[in-house]
C-alpha cells in the first residue's frame, strides 16, 4: 500500500536534495510507482528546481560586490577590536598573576602585563589557604583559655580558701558594691548577720540560717590574686589540723591566741560596730554603712605576732602530738576519719553555709576591731581588744559539760560571727567529747573551713 | 575565526573577503533596498567583531554570521513594514545607481544577441521577481540553501525553527516559484528543442 500525499509531500525536498535514503527512500519510491499524481508533482518540482537553478547561476554571475566602504570600516573596527581583547587578555592575566602572588605561589608576572600590580580583595585574600587552619588552631587555643578560666573559680580548694576567708583582697571592691547596696536584697543584708550573741544587735534576724543564705554572694565574688600559693598554704594547714592535738595544750593555747588576734586584726561586722557605737539601742542593722577601705595596711606588728603565735602553734602542737599520742587517739582518729571523708568527696558531711561567712562585713574595714559586741554579752567571751595571749579564758570559759545541741549552737554562732578560733576549739571538742555523734561529720568540715580562715590572717593586705 | 580571536586582524580580513559578496547579496534581497543592504552588512561585521571574544569553535563560522545578518534583517523589517518593497530594477539612492547596474543591461551586456540569451535574461528577472515575491520565511530559506549553499541544518540554526520546518518552507517556495516560473520553462523548452 502507497503512503499518503501529503507523506509524499513531506519527504519530497528530502528526496530532490538527495537526503532521503533507506526505509524512507523505498517508502517515496513505492508511492512514486503506485501514485501518478506522485510522480507528477515530483516531475514538476524538479523542472522547478532545475529552472531556479539555472537562473540562480545567472544571478550569482550578476551578483555585485559589496560596498568597500563597509569592507574598509569593518576592517578598521576589527583591528580595534583586536586591540581591546589584547588589552582585556593583559588585564586578565596581571589579574592571574596578582591572585597567585596573594597566594603565595611564587610565579612570574605574565609576558606583556604591566608591573602595575592590583589591589588584592577581601575574597582573594579570604581564598588563602592558610587562612581556615589559621582560624582553626586560633579557635582552639580560644577555647583553651575560656575554658581554664571558666574552671578555675569552681577549683574546690580555693572556694573554701577564698569565701571561708572573706577574701580581704577584695575588700575595696567588696566595700564598694557594699556601699551601693546599702538597700539591697535579704540575702546581702544578712549576710552582715553578727553573733547572735547580741541579739539587739541583729536586728532579729537569725545568724545562721540567714548566713547560709548568704552563701551564694560570697561564691560570686572574684578570686583574689595569689589564690594558687594560699590553697597549698590551706592544704598544709590542713593536714598540720589532723595531726595534732585538738582539744587542749600550749599548743591549742598558742594557736588560740593567733586566731584572737586574727580576730583583733579583722574589721568589725556592721552590725557590731552599731551595736557598739549604740549600746542598748535598737539594732540599725545595716543602715550604719561599713568604714570604708582606706588602703591602710593593717597593724604589722599584730599580724606578725599572730603569725608567730601559729607558727609556734603548729611546732608545739607536732612535739606534744608526739608525747601524749595514745591520748589523743581517739580524738585525733575522728578528725582523720573526717578528713579521709572528705578527701573522699566529703558526700557524707553535708554543707556548711555558716562556714562560708561572706566577706563584705569583714572585709569592710582593715581598722583594728573594736570591742566586739557578742563578746561582751557572752559571759566567755574575752575582753575587747584583750592580747592574744588573753585569748585562753575564750576556749576555758566553753562549757564541755553542756548538752550537745547547745555547744552546737555555740560553736555554730562563733563561726558565724566569724570567731574562727573560738568555732574551731568548739568544734573540736564537740568532736573530741562526741565522736560518735552523727554531726561529728559536720563539725569536723566546720573545724576544716575555720582552720583555713585563719590560715589567711597573715595574708591580709 | 579563531586566529582573529588571538589577535591576527589579516585572518579576519580573509573572512570578510570571503564573505562579504553572498552577505551582501542575501541581505539586498532580503531588505530588498541596497543602501539598508549595506547598513545591514556593516552592523553585521561589526557585531562579529564586538562578538568575537565569546564566539566558540565548536559552531560554524558562516551559521553564525548569517544568523545575524538574518536577524538584523528582521528587526529592519518590523521597524520599517511600511517600506515597500524595491524591485531591482526601481533601485533608488545614489548607491544603488552607482554600486548594482541594472539587470537586463548586466544581461545583454554580458552576451549581446541571441534568442537564449534572451530568455537568460528573461529567466533571472523573473526569478529574481519571484524570489522577492516569496514570503519572507520561505525566501531566506530559499536563498539561504540556493543562492549561499547552505545545508538545511544551518538554515534551521540560522531562522530558529526546526529542520522539517525548513524543509517544509522550502517546498512551499518551490511550489510558488513553479507557477512565477512556469510559462517560461515551456518557452526555454521550446527554444532548446529548435536549437
Amino acid at each position: 500500500m502507497t503512503q499518503s500525499i501529503e507523506r509524499f509531500r513531506e519527504q519530497l525536498v528530502d528526496y530532490l536534495y538527495g537526503e532521503l535514503e533507506g526505509a524512507s527512500l523505498r517508502e517515496f519510491e513505492a508511492s512514486l510507482r503506485g501514485s501518478e499524481q506522485c510522480r507528477r508533482e515530483l516531475e514538476a518540482m524538479k523542472e522547478t528546481l532545475r529552472i531556479s537553478r539555472e537562473g540562480v547561476l545567472l544571478l550569482r554571475a550578476l551578483d555585485g560586490a559589496a560596498p568597500s566602504r563597509v569592507s574598509s570600516a569593518v576592517l578598521a573596527a576589527a583591528v580595534e577590536g583586536a586591540r581591546e581583547r589584547a588589552g582585556a587578555k593583559a588585564e586578565g592575566a596581571r589579574e592571574r598573576a596578582g591572585a597567585k602572588a596573594r597566594g603565595l605561589v611564587a610565579e612570574p608576572p605574565a609576558a606583556g602585563a604591566s608591573t602595575r600590580q592590583s589591589t588584592p580583595s577581601l575574597w582573594s585574600w579570604l581564598r588563602t589557604p592558610w587562612l581556615l587552619p589559621t582560624l582553626g588552631v586560633a579557635a582552639a587555643v580560644s577555647i583553651v583559655v575560656l575554658h581554664k578560666r571558666v574552671e578555675t573559680p569552681k577549683m574546690p580548694g580555693y572556694e573554701s580558701v577564698s569565701e571561708g576567708v572573706g577574701s580581704r583582697a577584695e575588700e575595696p571592691r567588696a566595700a564598694t558594691e557594699r556601699s551601693d547596696d546599702k538597700s539591697g536584697g535579704p540575702a546581702a543584708s544578712d549576710s552582715y548577720a553578727p553573733a547572735p550573741a547580741s541579739p539587739s544587735a541583729v536586728g532579729g534576724g537569725a545568724a545562721s540560717p540567714l548566713a547560709q543564705q548568704a552563701e551564694p554572694v560570697a561564691s560570686a565574688e572574684p578570686r583574689p590574686e595569689g589564690a594558687a600559693p594560699d590553697r597549698m598554704r590551706v592544704r598544709a594547714e590542713r593536714k598540720r589540723d589532723q595531726a595534732a592535738p585538738r582539744s587542749s595544750g600550749p599548743s591549742a593555747d598558742r594557736l588560740r591566741a593567733a586566731e584572737q588576734a586574727e580576730e583583733e586584726l579583722a574589721p568589725p561586722a556592721p552590725a557590731e560596730v552599731a551595736a557598739s557605737d549604740d549600746q542598748g539601742a535598737p539594732s540599725k542593722g545595716y543602715a550604719i554603712p561599713p568604714p570604708a577601705w582606706t588602703g591602710k595596711a593593717p597593724d604589722e606588728s599584730a599580724k606578725k605576732e599572730a603569725s608567730e603565735a601559729r607558727r609556734a602553734s603548729t611546732a608545739s602542737s607536732r612535739s606534744e602530738q608526739r608525747e601524749a599520742a595514745p591520748e589523743q587517739d581517739t580524738a585525733s582518729g575522728s578528725l582523720a576519719a573526717g578528713g579521709a571523708a572528705r578527701g573522699a568527696g566529703g558526700s557524707a558531711a553535708p554543707a556548711a553555709p555558716a562556714a562560708k561567712p561572706t566577706s563584705p562585713t569583714r572585709a569592710a574595714s582593715s581598722a583594728p576591731a573594736p570591742a566586739q559586741p557578742a563578746k561582751s554579752a557572752s559571759a566567755s567571751a574575752p575582753a575587747p581588744g584583750a592580747p592574744a595571749d588573753d585569748a585562753r579564758p575564750v576556749v576555758a570559759a566553753e562549757p564541755t559539760t553542756r548538752a550537745p545541741e547547745e555547744s552546737v549552737k555555740r560553736a555554730l554562732e562563733h563561726m558565724t560571727a566569724r570567731r574562727f578560733s573560738q568555732a574551731a576549739v568548739a568544734y573540736r571538742e564537740l568532736l573530741a567529747r562526741y565522736p560518735k555523734d552523727p554531726r561529728a561529720p559536720d563539725w569536723r568540715k566546720q573545724v576544716t573551713e575555720a582552720m583555713q580562715a585563719l590560715s589567711r590572717v597573715d595574708k591580709i593586705p | 575565526m579563531t586566529a582573529y580571536q588571538q589577535g591576527d586582524v589579516a585572518a579576519f580580513a580573509e573572512l570578510v573577503a570571503r564573505h562579504e559578496k553572498p552577505l551582501w547579496n542575501f541581505l539586498r534581497r532580503f531588505v530588498r533596498d541596497p543602501s539598508t543592504a549595506e547598513d545591514l552588512l556593516q552592523e553585521t561585521f561589526m557585531r562579529v567583531v564586538k562578538g568575537a571574544g565569546e564566539w566558540k569553535a565548536s559552531s560554524k563560522f558562516s551559521t553564525w554570521l548569517y544568523t545575524i545578518g538574518r536577524n538584523l534583517c528582521v528587526d529592519h523589517a518590523r521597524r520599517a513594514t511600511h517600506r515597500k518593497a524595491v524591485s531591482l530594477d526601481g533601485q533608488s539612492g545614489a548607491h544603488a545607481e552607482e554600486d548594482a547596474p541594472r539587470l537586463h543591461e548586466q544581461l545583454s551586456g554580458a552576451d549581446p544577441g541571441g534568442e537564449r540569451r534572451a530568455l537568460d535574461r528573461e529567466l533571472a528577472e523573473r526569478l529574481d521577481r519571484a524570489i522577492a515575491a516569496l514570503p519572507e520565511l520561505q525566501r531566506e530559506v530559499f536563498v539561504m540553501r540556493e543562492l549561499l549553499d547552505l545545508p538545511f541544518a544551518e538554515i534551521a540554526l540560522a531562522v530558529g525553527a526546526s529542520e522539517p520546518t525548513v524543509k517544509s518552507r522550502m517546498r512551499y517556495a518551490l511550489e510558488r516559484l513553479r507557477s512565477e516560473l512556469g510559462a517560461l520553462h515551456e518557452d526555454r523548452t521550446s527554444v532548446e528543442v529548435e536549437s
